[in-house]
């Protein structure tokens, strides 16, 4: 029988772990958003997301039976995901960061010899996708969580495994280091809005 | 990296934090009266509310379209679907995969087929890495007709995990007659990437 779609995660992960394919459809199609969204704030770059997030969820169901403490299962795979996107994007996500500075470089030339010129929507766009790829990966991860996902601090926290106050903390640097970056943007916007 | 260069000027770190969590939606009542109270008084914590807020949504903005661009906002559920029936699929063609060296003939023509047993969820293995082992998903045993003629001449396996530039796809198609029998094609696609280049050349 199909697991009913209101189904608690609990309940979804012990079907699954029983071999109930329907629960392991459901858990993944339920979770499958923020899992892409941890391999998305790893690698930094969307291109190789969902080949990355394919291998997450075989693992899971490789792996779903040594999840024994179910409670944890967020963390459990968090890490997975993480560990996936670790292993198959660190090495383009280098090439990435390279041709981003060498990208972002020529943007600032450019914005620099014309000083009134006005950013595109276009530029924004890759303006603010720089910013955020240039973040550190502890302040990236939590600050896409947050923003896309609209996780709490405390869902975070569990996933990430870390206290409230430091989720706390890194959103507010994340946030300061982007306005550091992004200061023209957020300032000249603001006042044409 | 962070450094106190970044600190806002004019607004302590407190009101910095209250700022944050009013637009994380976690102030509580009363943070958030206390910092309605700061906003109205307090120009520098005002801007900087305001540049925050500004900073969010063209991170949302931009972070979205970013994320949609890579694949339609169903992919992941329509992709789903098929890689489960890709890795029971895949759990199978490992066993298949695995006997394919015992099959090959000195010409280069496989000689017999594998019939394998069902696939068992904890046959699966990885799709980036094939770890070829005998007797995983139920032991194979040998069938001596085949029902189509396959040329393997062409086909030059090789069990080795290489990531660099390459993607590995294993293609497994089952047999109309025999649900069991899964017939593998692995393809390699060589990418190349397009680096900016600055300087002088």
């Amino acid at each position: 029988m199909a697991p009913r779609s209101d189904a608690g995660d609990h309940e979804l992960i012990a079907a699954a772990q029983r071999g109930d394919q329907d629960a392991l459809d459901l858990f993944v199609r339920r979770h499958n958003g923020w899992v892409r969204n941890v391999v998305y704030a790893t690698v930094g770059h969307p291109s190789a997301v969902d080949d990355i997030v394919q291998q997450v969820w075989t693992k899971v169901w490789q792996q779903l039976g040594s999840l024994v403490d179910r409670d944890r299962w967020r963390s459990w795979l968090y890490k997975l995901a993480k560990n996936a996107a670790i292993d198959a994007g660190m090495k383009a996500a280098r090439q990435r960061r390279r041709s981003v500075g060498i990208d972002d470089a020529a943007r600032i030339v450019s914005r620099e010899s014309g000083p009134t010129t006005k950013l595109s929507g276009e530029e924004t766009h890759r303006e603010v996708l720089a910013a955020i790829r240039g973040l550190p990966e502890i302040y990236r991860e939590p600050f896409i969580l947050r923003h896309i996902e609209g996780w709490s601090y405390a869902r975070i926290g569990e996933a990430m495994t870390m206290p409230v106050d430091t989720v706390e903390t890194r959103l507010v640097r994340a946030r300061r280091l982007l306005r550091s970056t992004l200061r023209h943007l957020a300032v000249d916007r603001g006042s044409d809005a | 990296m962070h450094t106190d260069d970044d600190k806002p000027a004019g607004v302590d770190e407190r009101i910095e934090r209250l700022i944050c969590r009013r637009l994380d939606d976690e102030a509580s009542a009363e943070e958030r009266a206390e910092l309605a109270g700061i906003l109205a008084r307090n120009p520098a914590a005002r801007a900087l509310f305001e540049e925050y807020e500004r900073i969010d949504g063209l991170a949302v903005s931009a972070l979205r379209q970013d994320l949609a661009s890579a694949s339609p906002a169903t992919a992941g559920r329509r992709r789903w679907g098929v890689g489960l029936a890709g890795a029971v699929m895949t759990a199978a063609a490992v066993v298949a995969v695995s006997f394919l060296p015992r099959l090959w003939s000195p010409d280069g023509r496989i000689a017999q087929q594998v019939e394998t047993g069902p696939a068992m969820p904890q046959a699966a293995v990885p799709m980036n890495g094939i770890q070829a082992g005998a007797g995983v998903g139920g032991a194979p045993r040998m069938i001596q007709h085949s029902p189509m003629s396959m040329d393997y001449r062409d086909i030059d396996y090789r069990p080795v995990r290489r990531v660099r530039d390459v993607r590995r796809d294993l293609i497994g198609i089952r047999d109309n007659k025999n649900k069991n029998l899964i017939y593998i094609f692995e393809r390699e696609a060589y990418s190349t990437r397009l680096v900016p280049v600055s300087g002088d050349i």
